[in-house]
This record gives C-alpha cells, sequence and structure tokens, in this order.
C-alpha cells in the first residue's frame, strides 16, 4: 500500500523488523507493528465522506498512520495548530470529519457553518490532487490562516534537509519537543526520520528533564526557544552531553543568552532554522559563528520592498513568495532578518501600528517585553500586555495598576493616536508562548478573557424598610462569577473577602460616600454560599456611628454578617 | 452635589467599562480627556449616549459648550444639576 504514496517514502522498502520509532520507555516500534496500524485505521476510517479530515494527535505514530491512511484513501489531512474552541471553528467550516484526540463535542455540520458565515473566505486555494496537506499559520499576528502543502513541496523539503544534513544525522534518534502540528515540527520530528530510515522517539518531550529517560539514544533533538531559553541548571549536562549529537531551533529568533546556554549544557551549537508554514525550511545558522542566515542548497533569496522574498521548490509560490520579514541580504546570497513587517490594526475607523505601540511601550525603562492585542470581544479595544522588570514590579504592588499603566501610556504621545491607546492592561511575570516559542495573538486575548466575567451579581430586587432604614438586595450569585475561579475546583464557593466587598459597593450605591473604609467587627461566616443560590442582603447604616451592619441571609440559612466602620465625610 | 459626582463616576467606569480604578481615583476636577483620565473621541461618544439615556440631557457634539461640560466629571455634574432644576 505504502508504494502508492505520492510521498517519497515510496523510494523505501522497509523490512518488517525496521525499527520506525521508540516509545520513551525504550520499547521499540517496528515496521509490522506500523503496518498493523495502518490497517486498523483504514478499518476505521473508510466510511468517510468528506474530502478533508481533520486530524489531531499527540503520539507521533498514531498521527503519521492516520496521515498515511488519509493519503492512501486520497483524502487531505487538515492539520490545526491546537485545539482551541477558535480553531475548532475554523476547522468545522471545512469538515465534518474529525478524527484524533478532539475534545468532546458537537459540531455544527460544515454546510450549515458555511451558510451562517457571510465572511467565508473567497479566495481559498482549491484542492488538487497534489495536495497533500493543509496545515496553518501560528497565528503570531491574527487568526491562523490555512495553508496547503503540495507533496512537491514536502518532497522537496525532505530532500533538501536529508542532502543538507543527512550525513551528520547517521545514526540519531530523533527527539522532539516542538509538536508535529506544525510545519518545523511534521517534517523535523516525523516525516524527515522516517524517510530517511532513522527513528524517532515518541511522544514529544514535555520538560528536558525527560532526557534523562533516554540516554541510552544519540539524540537529534528537535527544539524551540520555548524550551531552550529555560534550559534547567539542575540535571546532568556532562553525561546527557553524550547523547546529544545535534540540536534544531526554529519557532522564533533565539535569544544570544540562550544559544551560549545551550551550547554550554548540550556541548553542540544550535543550528537555527528559518522558515514559515508557507515557505518551509530554507535556511538556516549558529548564531555564535555568522547572525546572518544560509539559505539551504538551491533556495533564491532577495529583497523586495525590504522584505525577504523566497524562491524555494518548498514554498507554496510557483516563483517568488513574499515573506513579513524586512531583512538585507548580502552578495553571497545570506540575509539577516530586521524584524516583522507593521502590524496595522483599526480601531475607531483609525488604523494604529500594533508594532509602534510594542516598540514605544518596551522603550520604557520598567518594561521587559510589551506586546500588545486588538481585543474584539472588549468593544474593539486594544489590550497590552506588559513583563516588567523586577523593580518596576514592586512600584505596580505600591502604586497600583492604574498609575504604572499611566505611565507606561503617555510613552504612546504624538506616536499612536489616542484610540489605540491600550485600554485593558495585564502584568505578567512571563509573556505566554507555545510549544513553539511563539506568542499567539489567541494566547494573549485569553489573558483578558476572564475580564468578562461578572464579578459582580444581578440585582433581582432592592427594597427599603422605611421604618428601620434597612435595605434589603436580592440577587443570585452567577455561576460564572470571576471570583469563584480555582475557589475552589469543583466545589465553588463564594469567597469572604468578595461579600465583605459586595456589601461595601451595595451599600456605597445606595448611601453614597461614607468616607474611607476604616475596620471591620463582629466577622461571622457560618453558612458557605454557593452559587446558583438566592440570597438576601440586609444592609443598616447607623448615621451617628458611621457603622454598615450587613447579613448575608437565603430562605433557609444565615451565612454571613458583619459590621463596618468609616470615617464618615465630616 | 458630592453624590451626583460619584454617580457620573461610576457611570463613566460602567459604560466605558473602564478597568483598575474605582469612583475614589477619579478626580472630580481632573480633566477626563487629554490629560488625566485620558479619555478618547470614542469614549465622548458613549458617554453623551450614556448620559442622553440617564438624565435626558441631548447634546451637540460640535458645539464649544459640550467640550466645556465634558471638561471634569465637577464640569459634567454643574449640566446635569443645571438641566434638572429646569425641568423641575
Amino acid at each position: 500500500m505504502i508504494r502508492t504514496l505520492p510521498l517519497s517514502l515510496d523510494a523505501k522498502a522497509f523490512t518488517a523488523d525496521h525499527i520506525v520509532a521508540y516509545r520513551l520507555d525504550g520499547q521499540p516500534i517496528t515496521w509490522s507493528e506500523i503496518l498493523q496500524r495502518l490497517a486498523f485505521w483504514q478499518n476505521e476510517l473508510c466510511g468517510i465522506q468528506d474530502e478533508k479530515v481533520a486530524i489531531y494527535h499527540d503520539d507521533g505514530i498514531e498521527f503519521l498512520c492516520i496521515v498515511l491512511t488519509l493519503w492512501g484513501m486520497l483524502k487531505i489531512p487538515l492539520v490545526p495548530a491546537n485545539t482551541l474552541d477558535s480553531t475548532l471553528q475554523a476547522l468545522a467550516l471545512e469538515t465534518n470529519s474529525f478524527v484524533g484526540e478532539f475534545p468532546q463535542q458537537t459540531f455544527q455540520s460544515a454546510s450549515e457553518l458555511k451558510a451562517q458565515a457571510s465572511h467565508v473566505d473567497k479566495n481559498e486555494p482549491s484542492v488538487s490532487q497534489q495536495t497533500a496537506l493543509i496545515m496553518f499559520t501560528s497565528g503570531s499576528s491574527g487568526a491562523p490562516a490555512a495553508v496547503y502543502k503540495t507533496f512537491d513541496q514536502l518532497n522537496a523539503e525532505l530532500k533538501m534537509l536529508e542532502q543538507h544534513w543527512g550525513k551528520s544525522l547517521q545514526g540519531t534518534v530523533t527527539l522532539g519537543t516542538v509538536t508535529h502540528h506544525h510545519m518545523f515540527g511534521l517534517p523535523f520530528c516525523l516525516l524527515w526520520p522516517l524517510t530517511s530510515g532513522r527513528a524517532f522517539l515518541t511522544p514529544n518531550l514535555i520538560y528536558l528533564e525527560q532526557l534523562s529517560l533516554v540516554q541510552q539514544f544519540e539524540l537529534a533533538l528537535i527544539s524551540s526557544p520555548a524550551h531552550l531559553e529555560h534550559i534547567p541548571e539542575t540535571l546532568d549536562w556532562q553525561a546527557l552531553q553524550q547523547s546529544i549529537r545535534i540540536v534544531f531551533s526554529a519557532g522564533a529568533l533565539l535569544s544570544e543568552s540562550a544559544a551560549k546556554d545551550s551550547q554550554k549544557k548540550m556541548g553542540v551549537a544550535v543550528i537555527e532554522v528559518y522558515g514559515s508554514t508557507e515557505t518551509g525550511a530554507i535556511a538556516h545558522r549558529n548564531q555564535l559563528v555568522a547572525p546572518e542566515w544560509q539559505p539551504l542548497n538551491g533556495i533564491m533569496v532577495k529583497k523586495t520592498n525590504g522584505k525577504l522574498a523566497v524562491n524555494s521548490p518548498t514554498a507554496i509560490a510557483n516563483n517568488w513568495f513574499l515573506t513579513e520579514d524586512f531583512c538585507e541580504v548580502n552578495s553571497c546570497n545570506q540575509f539577516a532578518l530586521l524584524g516583522r513587517a507593521d502590524k496595522i490594526i483599526k480601531v475607531g475607523g483609525k488604523r494604529v501600528s500594533i508594532t509602534a505601540i510594542e516598540e514605544r511601550l518596551s522603550g520604557h525603562p520598567w518594561v521587559v517585553k510589551a506586546r500588545v492585542v486588538l481585543l474584539e470581544k472588549r468593544k474593539n479595544r486594544v489590550g497590552a500586555v506588559i513583563q516588567l522588570t523586577g523593580e518596576a514590579n514592586a512600584k505596580l504592588v505600591d502604586q497600583g495598576k492604574h498609575a504604572i499603566s499611566r505611565k507606561l501610556a503617555a510613552q504612546l504621545k504624538e506616536c499612536v493616536e489616542k484610540v489605540g491607546w491600550p485600554r485593558y492592561w495585564r502584568f505578567v511575570s512571563e509573556i505566554p508562548v507555545n510549544q513553539q516559542g511563539k506568542t499567539t495573538a489567541q494566547a494573549l486575548k485569553a489573558l483578558f478573557d476572564d475580564e468578562v466575567r461578572p464579578r459582580l451579581p444581578k440585582i433581582l430586587e432592592t427594597s427599603k424598610d422605611e421604618e428601620s432604614g434597612e435595605y434589603i438586595i436580592q440577587f443570585v450569585v452567577p455561576h460564572d462569577l470571576f471570583y469563584l475561579e480555582g475557589h475552589f475546583p469543583g466545589k465553588p464557593i463564594l469567597p469572604g473577602v468578595v461579600q465583605i466587598g459586595w456589601a461595601i459597593h451595595f451599600f456605597r450605591e445606595l448611601f453614597g460616600n461614607a468616607g474611607d473604609f476604616m475596620r471591620l467587627e463582629a466577622l461571622k461566616f457560618q453558612q458557605v454560599i454557593q452559587p446558583g443560590e438566592r440570597i438576601y442582603l440586609s444592609l443598616m447604616w447607623d448615621n451617628a456611628k458611621n457603622k454598615l451592619t450587613f447579613h448575608y441571609t437565603s430562605r433557609d440559612h444565615t451565612h454571613a454578617s458583619g459590621r463596618v466602620f468609616f470615617a464618615g465625610t465630616n | 452635589m458630592k453624590t451626583l459626582e460619584i454617580e457620573l463616576k461610576q457611570l463613566i467606569i460602567d459604560t466605558l467599562e473602564l478597568e483598575d480604578i474605582a469612583t475614589d481615583d477619579i478626580v472630580s476636577s481632573e480633566a477626563l480627556f487629554n490629560e488625566g483620565l485620558c479619555l478618547d473621541s470614542i469614549d465622548a461618544l458613549e458617554l453623551g449616549i450614556a448620559l442622553q439615556k440617564r438624565y435626558g440631557i441631548k447634546l451637540n457634539a460640535e458645539a464649544e459648550e459640550t467640550k466645556q461640560h465634558f471638561a471634569s466629571v465637577s464640569d459634567l455634574a454643574r449640566l446635569v444639576a443645571s438641566q434638572r432644576n429646569d425641568k423641575n
């Protein structure tokens, strides 16, 4: 069956005992076992009608067998970079068939979704017999985009990689810390070792600490800055150096310090690989020797409007593919990368440069890193995610978020239109990166998502006893209340401090300003409050003593009570 | 007047979905737009609509006096109070 595959695999005739892969515990997986898995998947998938089939599987062997089976059925694997909701929605536009480790949920049919979506891309590339698979870009600068790769492009890439590094990889076993669900991991972790007859390890490493499990092998490590920027000190690197033969990194640029650290610990220089979903791997460098990138044999590069253009049989364009990376190309056909082309968003009808905002914010001495994202869910306002220096973090604690964000925003004066100034700020200990070391728009947006969850209950009724002056506020504790997160997993209860906060909040709404908070007295929490419960909050104000007495009750219980003293306004 | 100012500050926070600040953090005399709270043209529109809904105030976006009414929370409070008195 494998002979009919359009991948350059058909040149290989594996024997039944050929070892395709090893499990992390050292157990080998032979070609005959692969044939069994292929038979299993053929049987499993034979009923599928869709031309495109979404596939996601963390196990390299299963993933590979599903892909090979689909190719045998002349189907096109659709490979998402993750299984987040928004990604799955985009997939559901393409297909009804999902194979592998997708979260349990019911999808609307693709046709229904297409009918609903008014903005279906009319320019989507057409599927041809040559289409090997559909991959998605990482979405660093927006929504992930589908990229159609042909068998010729895949074959060209595998051939080029083997020509360049094949000799130095002889006898190695490939081990990835990056997923095979994107255009670096798929060839490097799976297709290249498979077609070259070298074994790979499965599943991928999650932590570099796991390296000690596979020390018996000579390793080709396929990694990214996500791991190499944080190499653990505590491992026995002297011993591990014996087994690490070669290290590749891609996904984002590796910092100089990480390049040095990796070389020192692992004993070999990191080979950085440059490329994209659209181009495949096209260039490499060892930045400790030279910062310029050297294209692989057979690949031409040039500068077009300041940006890097690539002419390669591995790229999706017939001749020149224009990247979004600014560059300089020297006379030896080597190039230097000078940053991404401007990312422009529209806020309030005005064009705003994300790059400019990020550069200005990063220029502040308090800021280590700054990333900015458009928040569609929050009225199309801009959100900023900031990693502060240790010193500035102390200021944050001292002066509060508002004061700090205001000072940072002052950086944007005369450079960014006011509507483009970040409205929402998140100060994080580290900017989130995925397995490839990339920061996706999706991950940044997620930092703002929980903020749309309510922090107050919706009031059902407020009544006042004219005689005593007591107010009774009736509400139901929302299930999606922000404060229930982690308090506690599986058994959500309303935190006591939130109950005090709400009493003061509603008191101020009803009675206005009573001066600063002074102290609490006679605080009692008798019975927990759970989401969904109908609660009566009673508020009594003693003007003479500047004292608020509150009670939380429900039909059957008294839940909590206490007294709050204020400074008064006189 | 003080109560009205707090009410307006809460209205600003709620309408514009401001984060990280409470009514106490807004100084009544401080500029709402350029410096101070740093609101922008989108905010001005939203705030205009909210004031209209809550207090029935009609504002002429072009008028120079509108800018003055929007200068600070105390200016807004004066506007709301005066229009209330007109009605009564």
